[in-house]
């Protein structure tokens, strides 16, 4: 009596499971109850990232908020500077130049190139296939080096401003671009060989983790996680922002609704960015890049609530920005895709799964701690 | 097994056999695999070919109990110090710190967060600080260098004076960890 | 149509103001009372079947929260927010982790940083992002961080000297006072 037989302690058996873990994705921890080795209840606990961002942007003015934001996301930061940066120009009016429309652009396929690699690679790293989690990572530093180039700094780039990108791109380039994508697309079909032909990638991920369709709207599922289970949604064709509805892409969807499946969708998603970055490398027009904006220190974006919507690597980013007319922004608020993954659809998903598989499924969402606790 | 009393202090070995243990510690540095901060997505491109960390013999084990070296890799949150404090009192002596970032020395651009430590040293002994946000994997590895310079020289004694001065280091601990439900001592 | 939305609603429930009309976007803002139905409307008859986001805003200077619900309908890709200003003191909201199990991750966020509470959510006051936190909830706009995290964490205190050869040599590795610092002397 009272006792609930998913954590009857007669029965089951209590285990933590991270932070400190190699297997768990970032600094994030589950707590399990196992019957045998079948998970009966889950519980995932966050906050071991919370820095308070949302309280911190309250306290710095407009400008000053770009380098905060993009440490909500570490692999891949720019999301965030042009999800904030959106939200800004709808509420001041600020026009984007159309070059600067497509370097954002560029940029933005750029992350999501470098983090599908990690996240592929990562995929295969968490079942012994350490090749790959190797090889997905030394390909993203390649693109780090262009990053490098082109803004400065290899993870956090702050290149994304109100009203255009920070610089123009440097001379040369684009060729640069092309030649590290070649270099990407050369090691594909290995990849292939090495990851999603491989037998025990197969066994360990064919009908493990299933994401039942009907959880989509539910949960509000989002990204590889959503498109592997069928769906469509993809906000960069649903409702594009910069420069997607010119370029031409299909949504990478899977119905598998299991982790080859999300992981197919992320290898056939670095095929579509590397395609898309081909696309904007060759049609970026000429033109200035940036529009001038006013005195930084005094600029007081006028009154009003918007919410903006971007499309990363795991799915729907929004930005709820409220500003009541001064120096500063009255409200940010930060909805990752992780949040409802790793959460309340983590939880759900555990349930009945093998203890072998609990991490297999963690990675195979792409949790990213940070924006879930900011 | 948890005590009561901290451990003996270990007799001073004589001085040549002293160096070439110091010199086999700095050559076999084996890091916690403990991500705390955005700091370690810089350190898995230490292991890839391309930066090589293993050519120095540093390398990633899973668990404290073999490791050598903890890197607290940026900022800390105060939930975190707390798992923090126990994956440090589980690496068996010798075990030195890293800290990455400039938010661990000073709190950097979360100077002002309501979550996050300010002053890493009043909490856990820091051997060797990494500047920058984030550091490079050559800034890491300049650090490592650093740390085996240190501990070639027998400096890196940041685990003895841990022990000389726990009260003070407790004291700092529970002031920002509200729920104190860490055994009273753990080696 | 984002117009047949707006109408629909209007019918059933009175808007207080139209905060934000786009091609596809709609902002409302309703009375208190009728926020939790007019959220529930929207999900059953107007086809806003997802539930991106539940947010506060702490209007301090009208003593209320404004807590907004943010629904998509992907068929029609419509962005529809609702908004409700909730008295602050004490305040009480009903929750919807019912109807979607994200809004329980989401209420209790708003539970820990504003202490909004959600009466009907069977997971409230479990700690999500704080651990032991005993102060004012953090995000409410009279919880001044700076002033808390110099109380809490202290500051490092900076250099007397700018010149770099007044520091250099001081303190070489010794751990000669409980703070510990540790520079690294340059050769």
């Amino acid at each position: 009596m009272g006792v609930n037989p998913a954590t009857d302690p007669k029965k089951t058996t209590h285990l933590f499971f991270g932070p400190q873990h190699p297997g768990v994705t970032g600094n994030m921890s589950v707590e399990m109850w196992f019957d045998g080795d079948q998970v009966t209840k889950a519980i995932t606990h966050v906050g071991y990232l919370h820095r308070g961002f949302e309280k911190l942007m309250e306290k710095r003015l407009w400008i000053q908020n770009f380098p905060l934001v993009c440490r909500i996301c570490v692999p891949e930061p720019d999301i965030n500077e042009e999800c904030y940066a959106l939200a800004i120009e709808e509420l001041a009016g600020i026009k984007v130049p159309e070059r600067a429309k497509w370097i954002r652009t560029l940029v933005l396929e750029m992350a999501r190139l470098a983090m599908n690699l990690m996240a592929f690679g990562g995929q295969a790293g968490t079942l012994g296939l350490g090749t790959g989690a190797m090889w997905g990572i030394t390909f993203r530093d390649f693109i780090l080096d262009l990053f490098e180039e082109l803004t400065g700094a290899r993870v956090y780039h702050i290149y994304i401003q109100p009203g255009g990108v920070r610089r123009d791109l440097p001379r040369g380039f684009r060729k640069r671009v092309h030649l590290v994508l070649n270099k990407i697309e050369e090691r594909l079909p290995e990849f292939d060989r090495l990851i999603l032909n491989n037998a025990v990638f197969k066994l360990r991920t064919k009908g493990i983790g299933a994401v039942k369709p009907e959880w989509i709207e539910e949960y509000g599922l989002v990204g590889p996680v959503a498109r592997g289970s069928g769906s469509v949604r993809d906000v960069r064709k649903d409702a594009p922002y910069e420069i997607y509805d010119k370029l031409d892409f299909d949504v990478v969807t899977e119905t598998g609704s299991d982790i080859y499946a999300r992981a197919m969708v992320r290898r056939r998603e670095i095929e579509l960015s590397i395609s898309l970055i081909r696309q904007i490398v060759g049609g970026i027009p000429p033109g200035p890049v940036a529009t001038k904006l006013p005195n930084l220190t005094e600029w007081r974006v006028p009154a009003g609530e918007y919410y903006s919507r971007v499309e990363s690597s795991r799915g729907e980013y929004g930005y709820y920005v409220v500003s009541d007319g001064s120096l500063k922004p009255r409200r940010v608020h930060v909805r990752g895709p992780s949040y409802v993954h790793a959460v309340p659809l983590l939880e759900r998903m555990l349930i009945g799964a093998n203890i072998a598989d609990v991490s297999n499924i963690m990675v195979s969402l792409t949790t990213c701690p940070p924006e879930i606790e900011r | 097994m948890y005590c009561n009393q901290p451990p003996k202090k270990p007799g001073d070995k004589k001085e040549v056999l002293q160096k070439i243990t110091n010199m086999a510690r700095a050559n076999s540095l084996w890091v916690t695999a403990y991500g705390t901060g955005c700091g370690s997505i810089e350190l898995r491109p230490l292991g890839t070919s391309r930066f090589d960390m293993e050519r120095f013999g540093i390398a990633m084990r899973p668990t404290p109990r073999q490791a050598d070296v903890l890197i607290i890799s940026g900022y800390l949150a105060t939930k975190t110090l707390k798992r923090v404090i126990r994956v440090y009192e589980q690496i068996q002596d010798p075990k030195y710190i890293m800290a990455l970032g400039s938010c661990t020395i000073n709190g950097g651009m979360y100077f002002d967060s309501y979550n996050t430590l300010n002053v890493l040293d009043k909490y856990l002994p820091v051997d060797v600080y990494v500047m920058g946000c984030m550091p490079r994997p050559e800034a890491i590895i300049d650090g490592f260098s650093l740390l085996m310079k240190k501990i070639k020289e027998g400096r890196a004694v940041g685990w003895k004076h841990y022990r000389e001065n726990l009260d003070y280091y407790r004291e700092n601990q529970k002031q920002i960890i509200k729920n104190w439900d860490l055994p009273d001592y753990n080696w | 149509m984002i117009d047949k939305v707006k109408k629909e609603l209007e019918i059933r429930f009175p808007l207080l103001k139209l905060v934000r009309e786009q091609h596809n976007y709609l902002h409302i803002k309703v009375d208190k009372a009728a926020a939790a139905d007019a959220v529930l409307t929207a999900k059953t008859s107007l086809g806003f079947t997802t539930l991106q986001l539940i947010s506060a805003v702490d209007r301090i200077e009208n003593g209320a929260f404004q807590l907004t619900w943010i629904l998509e309908n992907y068929d029609e890709q419509e962005i529809l927010l609702i908004s409700a200003y909730f008295p602050r003191k004490n305040c009480v909201v009903p929750s919807l982790s019912q109807i979607w199990p994200a809004a329980s991750a989401f209420e209790r966020e708003l539970f820990e940083m504003f202490g909004i509470s959600f009466p009907g959510n069977p997971r409230e006051g479990e700690d999500f992002l704080l651990e032991g936190w005993k102060d004012m909830p953090p995000m409410r706009r009279d919880f001044e961080t700076e002033e808390y995290a110099r109380r809490t964490f202290g500051e490092r205190q900076p250099r007397e000297h700018t010149d770099p050869r007044q520091y250099i040599g001081d303190v070489v590795g010794e751990w000669n006072t409980p703070m510990g610092r540790n520079r690294e002397e340059e050769k």
